[in-house]
């Protein structure tokens, strides 16, 4: 008990520190609970959707016109798969996407498919949830349930009216509520939504219809992406073999939903997770360097006393004990202010992951994850803060009423001040940072790892830079200022002469995409890229090797390579159209997506048609890409998605008149595949004309525009995060240094005292301990950069399997940033050395 | 007639003690002389230690002015100055010596006395080094003076940091009993040091309650309740008369102390 109460008074008389140490130790244990039960997370919630809307794990869907009723044979046949059902899905047929148009009348891309009630619950039990009564939702005019993903993510609620734009048509629905679909749920291969039976007719004449066979896959047979795949391929080469053609399959790689859907969100969440636990660590590790900090003040600054409770018959272990007790305290407050800010915030937690995963799956809160990381802590904690406190062993009572002058001693005069020139204090301060090496160790790796968390965070956010325009150059494609999709039929040769004709325009170039597969024991599909001549390329880059330039060369993507055991030089056979070819990779990229790129001429040799494609277009420097769309318009026609908001505004009556015409001239286009229709309208006297020949582009995005609706959302949470990260740790690193200086002027109060009596000013007293600090710091910053360039190229490596290109450059002024904080936050905290007055030696 | 180095005008020091004031130094009124060696004595208590530290611009005064005599022309009240100009005054004009000897633990002897000399920026190092090891070959430290200060007695401490007192070659030195921590050997060593540089016109305020010590100035303040209110007045320690004699013995110097102090109640 007496031991207990010494503990008690050296917290009460050192509040300040007892509440920054409490506070450190509660942010560790909060971070590294949050990090730990959410690493979980990332993968439950996907699972936990699949058990609780005993859903199907697989779906496999053919288009009906090649639908034979045969292919469910296949199936039923096949011992693997249990639980087989037949369905059927509408979705927008490959030539145009559908998008949301909401309130305000903007456009947001949004890739939907269409299933009925009973439809949907042969794939999962529709569990469904709305805030309408069932007399509400009978009165609503064109019921709609959507995935939880629209109302987590987009902010609708039930009974909001639901416009979906396709083409030129649109269609209102009013939202019903919402449910929980783990499969078809997500922005690859859209999100799908149960309407009524009448409007699933009505939708069937716009959208395409999908013969669909949803299924469980036995256990222990799917374990990873390749079984998946080769799984995949047995069932579409027995179903070939009776269509004797290849059959379109839709969807049918999702024989294990996790790999692809939860691919992405799940790495992400579990990379913001364990950059979490690292600076869990690093508060952690600065916590404990104050610890033996705090100690071997305490007990400099406490000698005397020490001495006086040994005299009185302490024992020395028993005042090492009272240390022990005091750091037990801070430890077990901090744990236990860390645990239960786990369990309040948990749910808070959970909300964000299903958010970015779109699922509303639960997730359990397993206390113990938190829990045993804390008692680690703890127990940590008690260890380094017995082992410091055994030093007061060897302060028998007279040395510690002397206080402590044995332990004076100095083997050898380092840094003599007789060779210091002018440069006394830099001397001093280099003789202060030799005595005290063991402290500096600890500084060093505080901040090297402080500064490596802002170092990467920063590489983080310039990865995500302009909501994800870094991943330009991961993207294989060319990174022009417009991509224009025109209707078939359109000679893209004549089309790239004519845009040429612009003076605007400073390159163009057409980029033709498909999909092929790569063949091997494990086939992995992969998007094909064709450029005509790559020397034209602007952002289409190799890591190893070069770009093709024959018709019997191709690039992949690295880690499709490593994963097939191929490298540049190696054969490969690649199966597109039902063709294979063999081709020499004459290089490898890091691009985002699984891509191989070919010539034109590589492309046709199995069987890619030379069609449109996408014509990418380079305007020159000072152009404006919005005017540009004007031009393109008025040359080649609105494009169809954009008539349909012309249709809407005001104008004469001759305009709406004609506007209504082209609208249906797109309708003609994009819908029916029509090339050529002329139309002729008598209005009293006058003939308004006109026909599709103005009509001919289909399409009009960008490069940015794509990578903004495929990682908008990532690049910004990414930011966020890599933002709030970052001033968690500036803030830590002003605690520590506060808390290094606050405890550095009261051990050296007395020598504060002298100096200032032999004439240095505070600001003097003030750079000197600043001083200190910044030998240590700046070579732990630079360290600290440098180490970032290899962690960033790894981390890029893990997340996105490829690597974008952060400007590492960046690293340069951010840590001359760094250190200009660390050298600012010391001396402010050094402040304190004001209050160090001469008087004080007065009572000596 | 001397000529004023400080003087103090109505000057109080009072602090806050449990909300309470207390008044250590009230109205203090009194000079210091160029070339003196001045000796404050008082009762435990009475407030000497302050008056030293307010006289030397260690601590500001409560009220009142503590003049400092630049030149003739250049008068410095030291209770405005900012933390700048007070250090510069420490630094070239003012040395300081603790009856604890307050040395910088991890700097050797000689280092000690440098780090003051360096502090004064006009000055060059080598210059300093070489004054340094002089001033310490003076003090009979030749042979330590490469040591840390745990390394030394206290004699040696206290002479080292008398060399870095006036390593400047401040205008006045003062000394907060600095041989309070000494025995008699030490003490001895240490007050003769004092009187050499007396002797040589080194200007001195000392503050002690040692009458051995305290014979030593040439002019003795006495200090009660916070006000002067006695002076006395001898010849300089060791003068000599016309016949090369001392003009007042040890003894008679003591005897002529103990009356003046057992006058004012000591």
């Amino acid at each position: 008990m007496k031991i207990l109460r010494l503990s008690l008074f050296n917290i009460k008389k050192h509040k300040k520190e007892a509440v920054t140490l409490i506070f450190l130790i509660t942010i560790s244990v909060l971070f590294m609970g949050i990090a730990i039960v959410n690493l979980k997370k990332a993968d439950t919630i996907l699972n936990n959707t699949y058990k609780e809307t005993d859903c199907k794990d697989s779906i496999y869907c053919i288009e009906e016109e090649d639908y034979r009723t045969e292919y469910k044979e296949v199936f039923e046949k096949n011992s693997d798969i249990s639980d087989l059902m037949q369905t059927e899905i509408l979705k927008p047929d490959s030539n145009a996407s559908t998008s949301i148009k909401k309130e305000d009348g903007s456009i947001f891309n949004f890739y939907i498919s269409f299933v009925t009630e009973d439809n949907e619950k042969k794939i999962s039990n529709f569990k469904k949830e709305t805030s309408l009564s069932d007399d509400e939702i009978a009165k609503l005019k064109h019921p709609i349930w959507l995935p939880h993903y629209v109302e987590m993510n987009m902010g609708y609620k039930a009974g909001d009216e639901f416009t979906i734009s396709k083409g030129s048509k649109e269609y209102s629905f009013q939202i019903a509520g919402f449910y929980e679909s783990a499969i078809l749920s997500n922005s690859s291969f859209s999100y799908k939504s149960v309407v009524s039976d009448e409007d699933y007719d009505k939708l069937a004449s716009d959208f395409d219809k999908l013969i669909c066979f949803t299924f469980n896959v036995k256990e222990g047979v799917i374990n990873d992406i390749n079984e998946s795949k080769k799984f995949n391929k047995e069932i579409n080469d027995k179903i070939n073999e009776i269509a004797g053609k290849e059959v379109v399959v839709t969807f049918g790689n999702e024989f294990d939903n996790q790999y692809y859907e939860a691919d992405m969100s799940a790495a992400v969440i579990k990379i913001v997770m364990y950059v979490i636990a690292v600076i869990s660590i690093i508060i952690f590790i600065s916590s404990v360097i104050m610890i033996r900090h705090k100690i071997t003040n305490d007990i400099d600054d406490q000698m005397e006393s020490i001495g006086v409770l040994e005299a009185l018959g302490y024992k020395s272990f028993e005042l090492s004990l009272s240390y022990v007790y005091e750091y037990l305290v801070y430890g077990v407050v901090g744990s236990v202010l860390g645990i239960i800010i786990a369990v309040l915030t948990d749910p808070l937690m959970t909300r964000l992951i299903q958010m970015f995963e779109g699922h509303k799956g639960s997730a359990e809160f397993n206390l113990l994850s938190v829990v045993i990381p804390s008692v680690l802590f703890v127990i940590f904690i008690i260890m380094i803060a017995l082992l410091r406190a055994r030093g007061i062993k060897k302060f028998p009572p007279v040395i510690a009423f002397r206080k402590g002058i044995r332990t004076h001693h100095f083997g050898k005069n380092r840094f003599p001040l007789e060779k210091a020139g002018n440069h006394i204090n830099l001397r001093m301060g280099l003789r202060s940072i030799i005595s005290n090496k063991r402290e500096n160790i600890g500084i060093f790796i505080c901040i090297l790892l402080s500064a490596l968390s802002i170092s990467f965070c920063i590489m983080v956010a310039d990865i995500f830079r302009d909501e994800g325009r870094g991943f330009r150059s991961l993207s294989g494609y060319e990174g022009g200022d417009l991509y224009l999709t025109f209707e078939n039929g359109v000679s893209a040769e004549e089309i790239i002469d004519d845009l040429y004709q612009l003076d605007e325009v400073r390159k163009c170039n057409r980029m033709l995409i498909s999909a092929v597969t790569i063949v091997g024991d494990a086939e992995r599909d992969v998007q094909s890229i064709a450029y005509k001549d790559f020397s034209e390329t602007e952002n289409v880059f190799t890591c190893k090797g070069r770009l093709p330039e024959h018709d019997n060369e191709v690039v992949i993507k690295k880690t499709i390579a490593d994963s097939m055991g191929y490298d540049v030089g190696d054969s490969i056979v690649i199966r597109g159209a039902g063709i294979e070819k063999s081709y020499i990779i004459t290089g490898l990229t890091n691009a985002l997506n699984d891509i191989a790129l070919f010539t034109d001429d590589g492309y046709k040799r199995i069987g890619g048609t030379s069609d449109t494609g996408l014509i990418n277009v380079y305007l020159k420097d000072g152009v404006d890409v919005d005017e540009f769309r004007k031009i393109i318009k008025d040359r080649y026609g609105s494009s169809t998605k954009e008539l349909v908001k012309e249709v809407d505004e005001s104008g004469s009556y001759e305009d709406r008149i004609r506007a209504k015409a082209e609208e249906q001239m797109a309708i003609l286009m994009s819908e029916y595949g029509v090339n050529n229709a002329n139309y002729s309208i008598k209005i009293g006297d006058k003939v308004i004309s006109g026909g599709t020949s103005r009509i001919r582009l289909k399409e009009i995005t960008s490069l940015d525009e794509l990578i903004e609706a495929s990682i908008g959302g990532i690049a910004r949470l990414s930011q966020i995060f890599s933002i709030v990260t970052t001033l968690v740790v500036v803030i830590i690193i002003s605690i520590i240094l506060s808390f290094l200086v606050d405890s550095t002027v009261r051990k050296e109060r007395k020598q504060l005292g002298i100096k200032k009596a032999m004439g240095y000013t505070s600001k003097d007293l003030r750079l000197q301990i600043v001083g200190r600090i910044m030998p240590i710091a700046v070579p732990a910053i630079i360290i600290g950069a440098i180490v970032t360039v290899p962690l960033t190229d790894k981390f890029q490596i893990i997340a996105f399997g490829g690597g974008a290109a952060p400007r590492y450059w960046f690293l340069i002024p951010a840590s001359i940033i760094v250190a200009l904080y660390v050298f600012i936050s010391g001396y402010l905290s050094a402040g304190k050395v004001k209050k160090v007055s001469v008087t004080e030696l007065m009572t000596e | 007639m001397s000529k004023v180095i400080i003087s103090t005008k109505d000057m109080q020091k009072t602090f806050a003690n449990n909300g309470k004031q207390v008044h250590v130094l009230s109205n203090v009124n009194m000079e210091i002389y160029e070339g003196d060696f001045t000796v404050i004595m008082g009762s435990s208590g009475s407030g000497k230690s302050t008056l030293l530290y307010a006289l030397s611009g260690m601590d500001k005064a409560t009220a009142g002015k503590v003049n400092y005599y630049r030149t003739s022309s250049d008068v410095i009240d030291i209770t405005k100055l900012k933390e700048r100009k007070m250090s510069d005054i420490r630094i070239k004009d003012f040395g300081f010596v603790f009856q604890q000897m307050h040395l910088v633990s991890n700097l050797s002897l000689l280092e000690n006395v440098a780090v003051s000399g360096y502090l004064d920026k006009k000055a060059n190092a080598k210059e300093v080094r070489a004054k340094a090891n002089k001033l310490l070959d003076r003090m009979g430290l030749k042979d330590v003076k490469g040591n840390l200060p745990s390394r030394v007695s206290g004699g040696e401490q206290q002479r080292c940091s008398i060399a870095r007192a006036v390593i400047n070659s401040p205008k006045v030195l003062f000394a907060d009993e600095p041989t309070g921590a000494l025995n008699r050997k030490n003490t001895g060593e240490v007050l003769d040091l004092l009187t050499e540089l007396n002797n040589d016109g080194q200007s001195i305020v000392m503050v002690t309650h040692d009458i051995k010590s305290a014979y030593r100035g040439n002019r003795l303040l006495y200090l009660d309740d916070g006000n002067i209110v006695g002076e006395l007045t001898l010849p300089k320690y060791g003068e000599l008369d016309d016949k090369g004699e001392r003009l007042q013995s040890d003894k008679a110097r003591e005897a002529q102390v103990n009356a003046w102090l057992e006058s004012l109640d000591w």
